[in-house]
């Protein structure tokens, strides 16, 4: 498997409070696969084809706030795609992250344009 | 989304702040666990966290129209409140627990914990009772470690991390079944580009001396 989403492009993950530690910084439990999954769900920020970071973020808190009951205490992690995996590769070289584009469309929502977002398994 | 209200009655009052819960602890000054069988006693104090009347109303209609007609809504209701109050006793067990070095901190920080896993899901257990029994051993086995960083996994398995100002990591996974998945990251003196990592899978009792040689000891242990 190889990852589709170009290395200078960003993804989030959106972390309940569970996974948030008490001095606010996001717990490694955030990126923990779920005993049923096969790999982790993230979102595709310059999909979004926003101006900004800012406006990508608010974007994407508005299409989780569809999916989810987002909390005030959670948080988004944003990652850079080449700048993980090559942090994966260099201290774990036994390991590999691959993100693969994986649009899905929020259930409910009529109009698959205006609530397709992409999402990302890694 | 209905507000849990973990609240206990007593002698010793401690709250801490979480919104708008809160907890209270009864225990009785001096009941102490030094020795006691590293099993939950069969009859825990009279302490509960409950859902306030309001909250177990509200679920309570929503679950019970959501349920197909063939199961009955009554068994699993009492399978989560079995699973809720089996969490509570392990919290309540850890708060009491005086050989347990920052024991009330850490009851409740599982509190807070607990509370969020509800919010995100009020029909999960909050936290996975396994792995709580799990990490609720290993404190009882390990009576000087420090305080150390805990969330929940998307399972709601207790995650802990000892981490230090020299960039040493150990981090732990505790599963619901005695086992633990833990990882180590330390800094590597002659390749400082490559820090070192190593992980493995072992049981709680013995995971200490399994990473003993790792010198993991030096920057979790008080």
């Amino acid at each position: 498997m190889k990852g589709d989403i170009p290395d200078k492009d960003h993804i989030s993950r959106y972390c309940g409070p569970k996974t948030i530690r008490e001095d606010g910084k996001i717990g490694a439990s955030a990126f923990i696969l779920r005993e049923s999954e096969e790999s982790l769900s993230v979102n595709w920020l310059e999909y979004l084809n926003c101006s900004s970071r800012e406006s990508e973020i608010a974007e994407i808190r508005r299409v989780y706030s569809l999916k989810l009951d987002v909390r005030a205490k959670a948080k988004l992690a944003v990652l850079n795609v080449g700048e993980m995996s090559n942090k994966v590769k260099n201290e774990s070289p036994d390991r590999a992250v691959y993100v693969v584009s994986k649009p899905w469309k929020v259930q409910g929502s009529l109009d698959i344009d205006k609530y397709f977002t992409p999402e990302v398994l890694v | 989304m209905p507000e849990l209200n973990l609240q206990e009655k007593g002698i010793q009052e401690a709250t801490i702040a979480y919104g708008n819960k809160f907890l209270r602890d009864d225990s009785p000054i001096g009941d102490l666990d030094i020795g006691a069988p590293r099993h939950l006693p069969q009859t825990v104090p009279a302490t509960r966290f409950w859902i306030t009347p309001a909250v177990v109303q509200e679920d309570r209609k929503v679950l019970v129209s959501d349920w197909p007609e063939n199961e009955d809504p009554f068994t699993q209701l009492d399978l989560i409140d079995i699973e809720d109050n089996q969490v509570q006793q392990l919290i309540f067990q850890i708060r009491i627990s005086t050989s347990i070095p920052n024991n009330e901190r850490l009851a409740n920080r599982l509190i807070v914990l607990f509370n969020d896993a509800k919010e995100e899901d009020s029909n999960s257990p909050g936290v996975a009772v396994g792995s709580l029994r799990n990490f609720y051993h290993f404190l009882q086995e390990y009576t000087n470690l420090k305080y150390p960083n805990i969330t929940l996994t998307p399972d709601n398995n207790i995650y802990a991390s000892w981490e230090d100002e020299q960039d040493r990591l150990f981090s732990v996974h505790f599963l619901p079944n005695g086992i633990t998945n833990f990882v180590i990251f330390k800094p590597n003196d002659r390749h400082p580009e490559r820090p070192i990592r190593l992980s493995g899978i072992t049981t709680s009792d013995i995971l200490m001396e399994t990473v003993a040689p790792n010198g993991v000891n030096d920057w979790i242990l008080e």
